[in-house]
């Protein structure tokens, strides 16, 4: 355990390190830059080098950890999770009839699982309004693309934290419920187990299934002929350097 | 069951980056390849600006598409995306997708884990919301409102790109110039990335669990999927082992977030689980001789078309055969001052603009002279034109410009220009080459050249300008 926290410790430290570097060696050049420097390069092959240099020790001795760990067998405990749905199905394919404090139980987790997808549905809504109006898209310049990016991602992190928050929220009180009725079924009269057969939706797959290759092989031909098979040629051949994040 | 099940996922996960990325003499000419194939978009995430990438992103394709779905329908990509979310579907992320692997590497250091919960199984749908926002919304309006292929989810985010694409590229030598354009757009993805990679030291597959939006397109497809896990439900008696030691946020095998990676069939005590294409089994817990001889057959087979890809990518492809190498050089040795880099004079030429006229370089003398590669495919490149616009109209006596589209064109140029009130003048450059190659220019854009009153080049960089830097440079230039 002592092995796997230091090599916790140095792998974040080594990411926290790199991060600062890269964030330092940025903000020097924009100095650099705003002294007059203006087409000076910012990075140079051997800053990065250098930089690379400084984090070389942690990323070394973080690579010993590894070494020394897989030396001595050391691994990370993978146990099996918890699940609370699973362990009630389990707890119930046992029972013959599930008593009305069972099926209040079953109410209240299909109650908090329509509230989940409603609360993460409700939360999503302004995300998508946001999305659907062109006047957000507006700036086509360099700097506007930032600003406008930059309020999309102001506007959308909030509502993306609330409907996760939501979604989970629901997902803990509907396992609670669930393991309220596991309780409960533990207590009721049981039976041998009986085993179920799904029920066979083969027919409608495999329909599905054709509709879908028939579409995709259309398109694809269509492609061919509309240009977006050259389009994506010629993307792919070329190198946007701000698409990759260079620059 | 085989017991080295874990180990052939391992290889077949190699044996797909290697395939996606057999052009490894990229690494060594530091250039991407450039060859017909690449229009075949591969099944995984794999950035096609990596200097091995053999094949098209699909995700990169997706977003360049919907950019350009205001004036052409992107029915190839649509159609790729279809054909692999059908005939694989997660399949893709478990067993083809190089990022999957290299996140499996890193959850591989031991350190603490972080188990999945319902905070994870809530956090699985944000790639749903990426995928809205980053891959569709902003391309989409983007592209019909501004002319302007902006690949949000590329320039913002994707960690394969900043990996493959832009450290591939700036850790070769001879593209030590690369590092000339790095800005805060590279310092931000930099960070991003170190971040994903810490998450995924801790947490299995971060990446894929909560951000990759090509996962969250093939999840859509879990349904109808050809390959993938099945239960045997006569033989399932319900334990849950599958789910419960099962790395990603499932509910049951198969659904949408299962990426059908097989750890279930190992741990199921019914050996109720196989890996099926419709109802052909490929992979099960008992040993079947029939099967592993055509496995091993298979094996064989994936081996030569391995082989093959090496050799052609690498050796036989005719774009290698076709490249040319730029004609400065060549004349430098013959005229000391004549090439195209910074204190060389531009070897002349002329070219045939889009309003009829023609611009000859020679003809601009005792002006500055500005000289852009562009394509109407590349977002920057759209973005600085108005920069070029606003120099030229600044010092309108003094200065002649030129921006040369790209020899790959993808929309009407004259139909785009027609809609922006542009004065510079604006060419083509034609597939043969002509001022591509007398400026060397190359597969990375946007490129700007500026000569002073002599000719004499005194910058010549890819990657984008802002307005100061034209301006400072016509200032140098002008002497």
């Amino acid at each position: 355990m002592f092995l796997l926290i230091i090599q916790s410790v140095l792998c974040v430290l080594c990411v926290l390190v790199m991060s600062v570097l890269v964030v330092r060696l940025f903000l020097e050049g924009q100095a650099y830059k705003l002294d007059g420097h203006p087409s000076e390069w910012i990075y140079t092959r051997e800053k990065a080098g250098n930089l690379l240099l400084t984090c070389l020790p942690l990323f070394l001795l973080s690579v010993g950890a590894t070494v020394v760990s897989a030396v001595m067998g050391v691994k990370s405990s993978s146990k099996p999770q918890k699940d609370a749905e699973i362990t009630r199905d389990l707890t119930i394919r046992c029972i013959k009839e599930p008593s009305a404090e069972m099926l209040a139980e079953r109410s209240i987790q299909k109650r908090f699982h329509i509230g989940g997808w409603c609360g993460f549905a409700a939360c999503m809504v302004p995300i998508v309004l946001y999305c659907v109006n062109p006047a957000h898209f507006d700036s086509s310049d360099a700097e506007g693309l930032e600003t406008v990016i930059g309020a999309m991602v102001l506007h959308t992190a909030p509502w993306t934290c609330l409907a996760i928050a939501v979604l989970s929220v629901c997902l803990l009180l509907r396992d609670k419920s669930l393991e309220r009725e596991t309780n409960l079924a533990k207590n009721c009269k049981k039976e041998a187990i009986s085993s179920k057969t799904a029920a066979s939706s083969g027919k409608t797959v495999m329909i599905v299934r054709f509709a879908v290759l028939a579409a995709a092989m259309l398109c694809i031909i269509l492609g061919m002929f509309n240009g977006s098979m050259r389009d994506v040629l010629y993307k792919a051949i070329n190198i946007c350097t701000e698409c990759i994040g260079l620059g | 069951m085989d017991k080295n099940h874990t180990m052939k996922r391992k290889l077949i996960q190699l044996y797909a980056a290697l395939l996606y990325n057999a052009n490894l003499r990229g690494y060594i000419d530091g250039k991407i390849y450039t060859g017909n194939v690449k229009a075949a978009c591969v099944p995984g995430f794999n950035c096609y600006s990596c200097p091995a990438a053999a094949g098209a992103c699909p995700l990169g394709a997706l977003q360049n598409a919907l950019a350009s779905s205001g004036k052409k329908a992107g029915f190839y990509v649509f159609g790729i995306l279809m054909l692999y979310g059908l005939m694989l579907g997660r399949t893709i992320c478990g067993w083809l997708c190089p990022l999957g692997l290299i996140q499996e590497l890193l959850h591989m250091i031991p350190t603490p884990k972080l188990p999945k919960n319902r905070v994870t199984r809530a956090l699985s749908y944000l790639k749903y919301v990426i995928l809205a926002v980053f891959v569709c919304a902003v391309p989409v309006w983007y592209g019909i409102r501004h002319d302007m292929a902006v690949p949000g989810f590329c320039k913002y985010i994707c960690p394969a790109g900043t990996f493959e694409g832009a450290v591939g590229l700036l850790s070769n030598p001879n593209n030590a110039d690369y590092f000339g354009m790095l800005g805060i757009l590279f310092t931000r993805k930099f960070v991003i990335m170190l971040i994903i990679g810490l998450f995924c030291i801790f947490c299995y597959r971060s990446f894929c669990r909560f951000i990759c939006p090509l996962g969250a397109v093939y999840s859509l497809f879990c349904k109808i999927a050809l390959v993938g896990v099945k239960v045997d439900g006569t033989r399932c008696n319900g334990c849950g082992a599958c789910v419960r030691h099962c790395g990603m946020d499932v509910r049951k095998v198969g659904d949408h977030e299962c990426i059908h990676c097989g750890h279930c069939m190992e741990v199921c005590p019914q050996k109720a689980i196989s890996l099926k294409a419709g109802s052909l089994t490929l992979m099960a817990p008992e040993a079947d001789a029939r099967r592993q001889k055509w496995s091993r057959i298979a094996g064989g087979i994936a081996m030569a078309v391995l082989a093959f890809a090496l050799v052609w990518f690498n050796f036989l492809d005719p774009s290698i055969q076709k490249q040319p190498e730029p004609e400065a050089p060549a004349q430098a040795e013959q005229t000391a001052a004549e090439g195209f880099e910074v204190g060389n004079v531009l070897k002349d030429f002329e070219i045939p603009c889009t309003d009829g006229s023609v611009f000859r370089l020679s003809e601009q003398r005792g002006k500055v002279v500005v000289i852009n590669l562009w394509a109407t495919w590349c977002g920057p490149c759209v973005q600085e034109l108005p920069h070029f616009e606003a120099l030229y109209a600044a010092h309108s006596e003094d200065i002649a410009v030129i921006a040369v589209h790209s020899p790959f064109v993808t929309d009407d140029v004259n139909e785009f220009l027609a809609e922006k009130d542009f004065t510079i003048p604006f060419a083509v450059e034609p597939e043969e080459g002509n001022v591509w190659q007398i400026v060397d220019g190359s597969t990375t854009l946007p490129q700007t050249i500026v000569l002073d009153r002599n000719g004499v080049v005194i910058y010549n960089q890819r990657g984008s300008v802002t307005p100061d830097l034209l301006e400072s440079l016509y200032t140098q230039a002008a002497g």
